[in-house]
Protein backbone atom coordinates (compact mmCIF):
# COMPACT_ATOMS: atom_id res chain seq x y z
CA UNK A 1 0.00 0.00 0.00
CA UNK A 2 3.07 2.32 0.76
CA UNK A 3 4.13 2.05 -2.78
CA UNK A 4 0.45 2.88 -3.91
CA UNK A 5 0.47 6.22 -1.96
CA UNK A 6 3.88 7.35 -3.09
CA UNK A 7 2.77 6.43 -7.13
CA UNK A 8 -0.02 9.14 -6.59
CA UNK A 9 2.58 11.77 -5.58
CA UNK A 10 1.91 13.79 -3.01
CA UNK A 11 3.48 16.57 -5.03
CA UNK A 12 -0.13 15.86 -7.00
CA UNK A 13 -2.78 15.64 -4.82
CA UNK A 14 -5.75 16.87 -5.79
CA UNK A 15 -8.92 17.10 -3.09
CA UNK A 16 -11.81 18.68 -5.26
CA UNK A 17 -12.40 19.48 -8.90
CA UNK A 18 -14.43 22.80 -9.70
CA UNK A 19 -17.13 23.04 -12.29
CA UNK A 20 -14.92 25.07 -14.27
CA UNK A 21 -12.07 22.55 -14.08
CA UNK A 22 -14.53 19.65 -15.04
CA UNK A 23 -15.63 21.78 -18.16
CA UNK A 24 -12.75 20.28 -20.25
CA UNK A 25 -14.02 17.56 -20.63
CA UNK A 26 -16.47 18.95 -22.75
CA UNK A 27 -13.25 19.76 -25.39
CA UNK A 28 -12.67 16.13 -27.31
CA UNK A 29 -9.82 17.93 -29.19
CA UNK A 30 -7.68 17.98 -26.17
CA UNK A 31 -7.65 14.24 -25.88
CA UNK A 32 -6.79 13.84 -29.26
CA UNK A 33 -4.01 16.26 -28.99
CA UNK A 34 -3.00 14.52 -26.24
CA UNK A 35 -2.58 11.17 -28.33
CA UNK A 36 -0.59 13.31 -30.91
CA UNK A 37 2.31 14.63 -28.37
CA UNK A 38 2.75 10.79 -27.15
CA UNK A 39 2.29 8.76 -30.79
CA UNK A 40 4.39 8.97 -33.98
CA UNK A 41 1.52 8.85 -36.18
CA UNK A 42 -0.26 11.76 -37.81
CA UNK A 43 -4.14 11.78 -37.10
CA UNK A 44 -6.61 14.18 -38.22
CA UNK A 45 -10.45 14.49 -37.71
CA UNK A 46 -12.71 14.73 -40.47
CA UNK A 47 -16.10 16.92 -40.01
CA UNK A 48 -18.75 15.74 -42.36
CA UNK A 49 -21.66 17.63 -41.64
CA UNK A 50 -19.29 21.19 -42.11
CA UNK A 51 -17.07 19.10 -44.69
CA UNK A 52 -13.84 20.36 -43.49
CA UNK A 53 -11.03 18.88 -41.17
CA UNK A 54 -11.47 19.77 -37.33
CA UNK A 55 -8.19 19.33 -36.45
CA UNK A 56 -4.91 18.23 -38.05
CA UNK A 57 -1.94 17.06 -36.15
CA UNK A 58 1.72 18.64 -36.69
CA UNK A 59 3.47 15.08 -37.36
CA UNK A 60 5.18 15.93 -40.62
CA UNK A 61 4.20 12.56 -42.16
CA UNK A 62 0.93 13.27 -43.84
CA UNK A 63 1.90 17.66 -44.28
CA UNK A 64 3.59 16.87 -47.67
CA UNK A 65 5.75 20.13 -46.98
CA UNK A 66 2.49 22.29 -45.22
CA UNK A 67 2.19 23.43 -41.69
CA UNK A 68 -0.71 21.52 -39.98
CA UNK A 69 -2.25 24.93 -40.25
CA UNK A 70 -2.61 24.96 -43.89
CA UNK A 71 -3.57 21.33 -44.44
CA UNK A 72 -6.90 22.03 -42.02
CA UNK A 73 -7.67 25.27 -44.09
CA UNK A 74 -7.24 23.12 -47.26
CA UNK A 75 -9.63 20.76 -45.96
CA UNK A 76 -10.88 17.88 -48.45
CA UNK A 77 -8.30 20.03 -51.21
CA UNK A 78 -5.46 18.60 -49.89
CA UNK A 79 -5.84 15.03 -51.27
CA UNK A 80 -6.82 16.65 -55.01
CA UNK A 81 -3.60 18.60 -54.46
CA UNK A 82 -1.45 15.91 -52.96
CA UNK A 83 -2.47 12.76 -54.18
CA UNK A 84 -1.85 11.63 -57.39
CA UNK A 85 -4.50 10.45 -60.10
CA UNK A 86 -4.51 7.15 -59.99
CA UNK A 87 -4.52 7.11 -56.15
CA UNK A 88 -7.25 9.84 -55.87
CA UNK A 89 -9.52 7.67 -57.82
CA UNK A 90 -8.61 4.60 -55.70
CA UNK A 91 -9.82 6.84 -52.94
CA UNK A 92 -12.86 7.93 -54.51
CA UNK A 93 -13.57 4.32 -55.01
CA UNK A 94 -12.19 3.20 -51.15
CA UNK A 95 -14.65 6.35 -49.66
CA UNK A 96 -17.60 4.77 -51.83
CA UNK A 97 -17.59 1.01 -50.97
CA UNK A 98 -16.49 2.40 -47.44
CA UNK A 99 -19.79 4.33 -46.90
CA UNK A 100 -21.92 1.29 -48.63
CA UNK A 101 -19.83 -1.26 -46.34
CA UNK A 102 -20.61 1.53 -43.31
CA UNK A 103 -24.46 1.74 -43.61
CA UNK A 104 -25.04 -1.93 -43.43
CA UNK A 105 -23.52 -2.05 -40.50
CA UNK A 106 -26.24 -1.80 -37.52
CA UNK A 107 -26.40 1.24 -35.98
CA UNK A 108 -25.16 0.23 -32.20
CA UNK A 109 -22.28 -1.42 -33.97
CA UNK A 110 -21.13 1.45 -36.35
CA UNK A 111 -18.24 2.72 -33.49
CA UNK A 112 -16.94 -0.81 -33.37
CA UNK A 113 -15.64 -1.21 -36.90
CA UNK A 114 -11.78 0.89 -38.78
CA UNK A 115 -11.29 1.18 -42.21
CA UNK A 116 -7.63 0.78 -43.65
CA UNK A 117 -5.96 1.70 -46.94
CA UNK A 118 -2.82 2.57 -48.12
CA UNK A 119 -2.22 5.26 -50.99
CA UNK A 120 0.42 7.46 -52.31
CA UNK A 121 1.34 11.30 -51.16
CA UNK A 122 2.98 13.96 -53.46
CA UNK A 123 5.80 15.08 -50.98
CA UNK A 124 7.30 18.43 -51.74
CA UNK A 125 10.28 17.58 -53.73
CA UNK A 126 7.85 15.14 -55.63
CA UNK A 127 8.69 11.92 -54.54
CA UNK A 128 6.37 9.62 -54.09
CA UNK A 129 5.44 8.42 -50.60
CA UNK A 130 2.99 6.35 -48.87
CA UNK B 1 6.21 -5.43 -12.13
CA UNK B 2 9.81 -6.77 -10.60
CA UNK B 3 10.82 -4.65 -7.22
CA UNK B 4 13.80 -3.29 -9.01
CA UNK B 5 11.79 -1.61 -11.66
CA UNK B 6 9.60 -0.83 -8.98
CA UNK B 7 12.00 1.00 -7.32
CA UNK B 8 12.77 2.74 -10.75
CA UNK B 9 9.10 3.86 -11.55
CA UNK B 10 8.73 5.61 -7.53
CA UNK B 11 11.94 7.52 -8.82
CA UNK B 12 10.55 8.42 -12.23
CA UNK B 13 7.63 9.39 -10.56
CA UNK B 14 9.37 11.42 -8.00
CA UNK B 15 11.89 13.04 -10.74
CA UNK B 16 9.07 13.68 -12.92
CA UNK B 17 6.81 15.64 -11.04
CA UNK B 18 10.05 17.80 -9.58
CA UNK B 19 10.49 18.64 -13.15
CA UNK B 20 7.36 19.10 -14.24
CA UNK B 21 6.27 21.32 -10.98
CA UNK B 22 9.26 23.87 -12.64
CA UNK B 23 7.25 24.35 -15.78
CA UNK B 24 5.43 27.60 -16.55
CA UNK B 25 1.32 26.76 -16.17
CA UNK B 26 0.48 27.69 -19.35
CA UNK B 27 3.21 24.95 -21.31
CA UNK B 28 2.48 22.23 -18.95
CA UNK B 29 0.68 20.30 -21.45
CA UNK B 30 3.56 20.60 -23.41
CA UNK B 31 5.21 17.97 -22.01
CA UNK B 32 5.55 14.48 -22.54
CA UNK B 33 7.49 11.87 -20.27
CA UNK B 34 8.72 8.62 -21.77
CA UNK B 35 10.05 5.74 -19.75
CA UNK B 36 11.16 2.01 -19.92
CA UNK B 37 10.38 -0.62 -17.19
CA UNK B 38 9.58 -4.34 -16.86
CA UNK B 39 6.17 -6.25 -16.76
CA UNK B 40 4.88 -9.97 -16.00
CA UNK B 41 2.90 -11.19 -18.11
CA UNK B 42 0.07 -13.82 -17.28
CA UNK B 43 2.27 -16.56 -18.06
CA UNK B 44 4.96 -15.20 -16.13
CA UNK B 45 7.30 -14.24 -18.89
CA UNK B 46 9.22 -10.89 -18.14
CA UNK B 47 8.31 -7.98 -21.08
CA UNK B 48 10.13 -4.36 -21.35
CA UNK B 49 7.58 -1.63 -22.45
CA UNK B 50 8.24 1.65 -22.98
CA UNK B 51 5.32 4.24 -22.02
CA UNK B 52 4.39 7.78 -22.70
CA UNK B 53 2.83 9.96 -20.31
CA UNK B 54 1.20 13.38 -21.16
CA UNK B 55 -1.44 15.43 -19.42
CA UNK B 56 -4.80 15.74 -20.84
CA UNK B 57 -6.86 18.01 -18.52
CA UNK B 58 -4.99 19.87 -15.58
CA UNK B 59 -6.36 21.63 -12.59
CA UNK B 60 -6.49 25.60 -12.13
CA UNK B 61 -3.11 25.35 -10.13
CA UNK B 62 -1.90 23.15 -12.87
CA UNK B 63 -1.59 19.94 -11.37
CA UNK B 64 -2.55 16.45 -13.41
CA UNK B 65 -5.86 15.96 -13.03
CA UNK B 66 -5.91 13.02 -15.79
CA UNK B 67 -3.44 11.94 -18.16
CA UNK B 68 -2.78 9.56 -21.05
CA UNK B 69 -0.51 6.72 -21.20
CA UNK B 70 0.77 4.70 -24.63
CA UNK B 71 2.18 1.53 -23.65
CA UNK B 72 3.97 -0.09 -26.90
CA UNK B 73 6.72 -2.65 -27.02
CA UNK B 74 10.20 -0.81 -26.12
CA UNK B 75 13.05 -0.65 -28.58
CA UNK B 76 15.43 -0.67 -25.66
CA UNK B 77 17.87 -3.35 -24.12
CA UNK B 78 17.47 -1.96 -20.11
CA UNK B 79 14.48 -0.05 -18.09
CA UNK B 80 15.57 3.33 -17.25
CA UNK B 81 15.87 5.72 -20.43
CA UNK B 82 13.91 8.43 -18.96
CA UNK B 83 13.24 11.57 -21.23
CA UNK B 84 11.32 14.15 -21.51
CA UNK B 85 10.16 15.93 -24.84
CA UNK B 86 8.46 19.35 -24.96
CA UNK B 87 6.35 19.47 -28.05
CA UNK B 88 7.77 21.23 -31.14
CA UNK B 89 11.06 21.08 -29.02
CA UNK B 90 14.49 21.10 -30.55
CA UNK B 91 15.52 18.24 -27.74
CA UNK B 92 14.98 16.18 -25.28
CA UNK B 93 16.01 15.82 -21.40
CA UNK B 94 17.44 12.91 -20.25
CA UNK B 95 17.53 12.02 -16.79
CA UNK B 96 20.84 10.55 -15.32
CA UNK B 97 19.54 8.50 -13.03
CA UNK B 98 23.27 8.06 -11.34
CA UNK B 99 23.92 11.76 -11.18
CA UNK B 100 20.23 12.53 -10.41
CA UNK B 101 19.98 15.09 -12.72
CA UNK B 102 18.61 16.01 -16.19
CA UNK B 103 20.75 16.94 -19.14
CA UNK B 104 19.20 18.47 -22.31
CA UNK B 105 20.62 16.74 -26.04
CA UNK B 106 19.71 17.61 -28.84
CA UNK B 107 16.73 15.77 -31.44
CA UNK B 108 18.46 13.12 -33.35
CA UNK B 109 17.61 14.07 -36.80
CA UNK B 110 17.59 11.93 -39.80
CA UNK B 111 18.16 13.27 -43.12
CA UNK B 112 15.95 13.05 -46.08
CA UNK B 113 17.61 10.29 -47.87
CA UNK B 114 17.71 7.88 -44.46
CA UNK B 115 14.39 8.77 -43.72
CA UNK B 116 13.61 7.71 -47.36
CA UNK B 117 15.47 4.35 -46.94
CA UNK B 118 13.35 3.51 -43.36
CA UNK B 119 10.15 4.71 -45.21
CA UNK B 120 10.93 1.64 -47.75
CA UNK B 121 11.98 -0.38 -44.93
CA UNK B 122 8.89 -0.61 -43.38
CA UNK B 123 6.92 -1.26 -46.11
CA UNK B 124 9.56 -4.99 -46.26
CA UNK B 125 11.52 -3.47 -49.01
CA UNK B 126 14.84 -5.50 -49.59
CA UNK B 127 17.83 -3.31 -49.68
CA UNK B 128 18.25 -4.30 -53.81
CA UNK B 129 14.61 -3.43 -53.76
CA UNK B 130 15.16 -0.38 -52.09
CA UNK B 131 18.22 0.52 -54.57
CA UNK B 132 16.17 0.37 -57.33
CA UNK B 133 13.07 2.64 -56.26
CA UNK B 134 15.59 5.32 -54.87
CA UNK B 135 17.62 4.87 -57.76
CA UNK B 136 20.85 4.36 -56.09
CA UNK B 137 23.11 1.38 -56.11
CA UNK B 138 23.00 -1.34 -53.17
CA UNK B 139 25.71 -0.03 -51.48
CA UNK B 140 24.72 3.30 -51.04
CA UNK B 141 21.84 2.18 -49.14
CA UNK B 142 23.55 -0.11 -47.18
CA UNK B 143 26.18 3.07 -46.20
CA UNK B 144 22.49 5.11 -45.23
CA UNK B 145 21.59 2.06 -43.07
CA UNK B 146 24.82 1.99 -41.56
CA UNK B 147 24.99 6.02 -40.51
CA UNK B 148 21.04 5.23 -39.35
CA UNK B 149 22.08 2.70 -36.86
CA UNK B 150 25.21 4.80 -36.03
CA UNK B 151 23.15 7.75 -34.96
CA UNK B 152 20.34 5.88 -33.50
CA UNK B 153 22.49 3.14 -31.48
CA UNK B 154 21.02 0.48 -32.76
CA UNK B 155 22.10 -2.99 -34.20
CA UNK B 156 19.80 -3.79 -37.24
CA UNK B 157 17.00 -2.06 -39.42
CA UNK B 158 14.15 -3.65 -37.39
CA UNK B 159 15.37 -2.07 -34.29
CA UNK B 160 15.98 1.01 -36.31
CA UNK B 161 12.28 1.40 -37.04
CA UNK B 162 11.54 0.79 -33.91
CA UNK B 163 13.72 3.22 -32.50
CA UNK B 164 12.62 5.33 -35.48
CA UNK B 165 8.76 5.56 -34.57
CA UNK B 166 8.86 5.17 -30.86
CA UNK B 167 10.82 8.53 -30.89
CA UNK B 168 8.99 10.35 -33.49
CA UNK B 169 12.17 10.32 -35.98
CA UNK B 170 9.98 10.02 -38.84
Amino acid sequence: MENINNIFSSKNTIHTISDDERKQTGNYLEVIKAFSRTIYTGIYVIDYQKNKFEYVSENPLFLCGHTAEEVKEMGIRFYFKNVPQPDLDLILEINSVGFNFYNEIALKERKCYTLSCDFNLKMCLNQIWI
Amino acid sequence: MPQPDLDLILEINSVGFNFYNEIALKERKCYTLSCDFHLKNQEGEIILINQKITPLFLTDDGKIWKAICIVSLSSERYSGNIKIYKRGGAGVFKYDLECGIWNFTEKLKLSRREKEVLGFSIRGFTINEVARVMNVSPDTVKFHRKKIYRKLGVANISEAIVFATNNKLI
